[in-house]
């Protein structure tokens, strides 16, 4: 039997910025993107209880909570605490899972026996180091499960800072008043399926006859999946950037800067990998192109020009969100003697290394902010964050 | 700027910071952290002045202190 431990921050963004400035703590707060935003992207512990939730309009999240404090986000600072959380936990087993930027799955079947109090011990220390290490408001709850599904839902069940442990002698019991979705893997689909045959409750769909095999997996929390640690993330199969701006780009240069830049951002992280690409695709408001080119390239020119070419065939205008997509990825081992593009590029990049990102950058992006490499909460780029810049 | 700074146990702790022209006393130091922009690294400090809450930024490698980010602590 396996002990699976999941480690889950309560309300990240919101926490670490009342961690970072105390006169925030007790008091509602709301995570924006930017100022002038308008969508929450995530609420504290105390707005929550307002109910605003993540996904909520400012407008929607005023009228729920006239006091919550808007506050922009700073991916980099919650990525920086992230990055010692992983630290911590992998004091206690080295297989680790980081499934989110707020969450880790730790696998301590073995490890446990080298602690008197087992994983009870590990759970209880996790969570005074994370008082510590990264400061005395952070909070997270801990599930201890036998699987990874029942972990998370462990954690799920005491916010915050909690801790739950379901074994196999007492899951049935302690679930059976959780709702469906609650679960890891029952979505919108899957819950409108058991709502659709009376069953609420992870206890009323046990009863069902007749479940879809993965489902019947899911309320019994057996699926069997093990953790996907640093060692075992495949190389990067695709490289995204996308971009939403605060009002539209009404002409054509200012929509191609835009392209450019992401352009840029991206292909930059590529030769960060050392990969090149062949698949390449733009995303406006509206409008979709995608060009498939035989030789890989991480050449940020080649790149704009084979996409401006698609955008200039239907240049649409009134734009708000652009997005690119480099697909076909490959280890890019081969470099040409004679062409000088190559050795600029690697130029550019030694001194963007040496004084900060875009200290370089093409003409075509001079005047207006430029869009910066960001952090998601997803953590979609672990392979990139937690490999190759160590 | 000009900051003051206790080295402590292998930890850097800002005192007191002129900026703007006016003197600034560091109550505390709620939270610490690294940012990184390409290879270049800095030191990031959260302050409570009292008054304000700031983000002090230390470039490791030119040891340049800046402020980033400032706001009343009245919020």
């Amino acid at each position: 039997m396996r002990t699976i431990l999941h480690v889950d921050m309560n309300s990240y963004f919101a926490t670490v910025e009342q961690q970072a400035n105390p006169y925030l703590r007790g008091k509602p707060v709301g995570i924006i993107k930017a100022e002038g935003r308008g969508c929450i992207i995530a609420a504290s512990i105390e707005a929550k209880k307002y109910k605003v939730k993540t996904g909520c309009t400012v407008w929607e999240a005023k009228k729920l909570c006239p006091q919550i404090i808007l506050v922009p986000s700073d991916m980099d600072k919650y990525f920086a605490l992230t990055q010692r959380l992983i630290k911590i936990i992998g004091d206690y087993s080295p297989t680790v899972e980081v499934f989110s930027i707020d969450e880790c799955f730790m696998d301590v079947t073995d490890t446990q026996k080298l602690f008197g109090g087992g994983v009870l011990e590990i759970a209880l220390e996790i969570k005074q180091r994370v008082k510590r290490d990264l400061g005395e408001w952070m909070r997270c709850s801990v599930g201890i499960g036998f699987s990874k599904l029942s972990a998370k839902l462990a954690s799920e069940m005491d916010k915050p800072d909690g801790l739950t442990w379901l074994t196999q002698e007492n899951y049935l019991d302690k679930t059976e008043q959780v709702a469906v979705h609650e679960v890891c893997g029952i979505g919108y689909a899957r819950s409108k399926y058991l709502y659709g045959r009376g069953a609420f409750t992870l206890g009323q769909a046990r009863q069902l006859p007749d479940l879809p095999r993965e489902i019947y997996d899911l309320i019994g929390l057996r699926n069997n999946e093990k953790l996907i640690t640093i060692e075992d993330l495949d190389p990067a199969k695709s490289v995204s950037r996308t971009f939403t701006t605060f009002s539209n780009l009404n002409s054509q240069d200012s929509i191609l800067k835009l392209v450019r830049n992401l352009i840029e951002e991206a292909t930059g992280k590529m030769r960060e990998m050392k990969m090149a690409g062949r698949t390449f695709c733009l995303t406006l408001d509206g409008f979709w192109a995608r060009r498939t080119i035989k030789m890989p390239t991480d050449d940020p020119l080649i790149i704009f020009d084979l996409l401006k070419r698609e955008y200039e065939r239907n240049p649409l205008l009134s734009v708000r969100f652009a997005g690119i997509n480099i697909s076909n990825l490959m280890l890019n081992t081969q470099y040409s003697m004679f062409n000088k593009r190559e050795k600029i590029l690697q130029v550019v990049d030694r001194v963007n290394q040496k004084w900060g990102l875009f200290s370089l950058y093409p003409a075509q992006l001079l005047g207006g902010e430029l869009v910066r490499p960001e952090v998601t909460g997803y953590l979609g780029d672990k392979y990139y964050r937690l490999t190759s810049r160590k | 700027m000009e900051v003051v700074v206790r080295f402590d146990q292998g930890k850097i702790k800002p005192e007191m910071f002129w900026w703007n022209g006016r003197e600034y006393k560091v109550k505390q130091a709620p939270l610490v952290y690294e940012r990184k922009d390409g290879g270049r690294r800095y030191l990031c400090f959260s302050v409570d002045t009292g008054g304000m809450m700031a983000e002090l930024v230390m470039d490791r490698e030119s040891l340049v202190w800046r402020v980033t980010r400032c706001v009343p602590s009245y919020t």
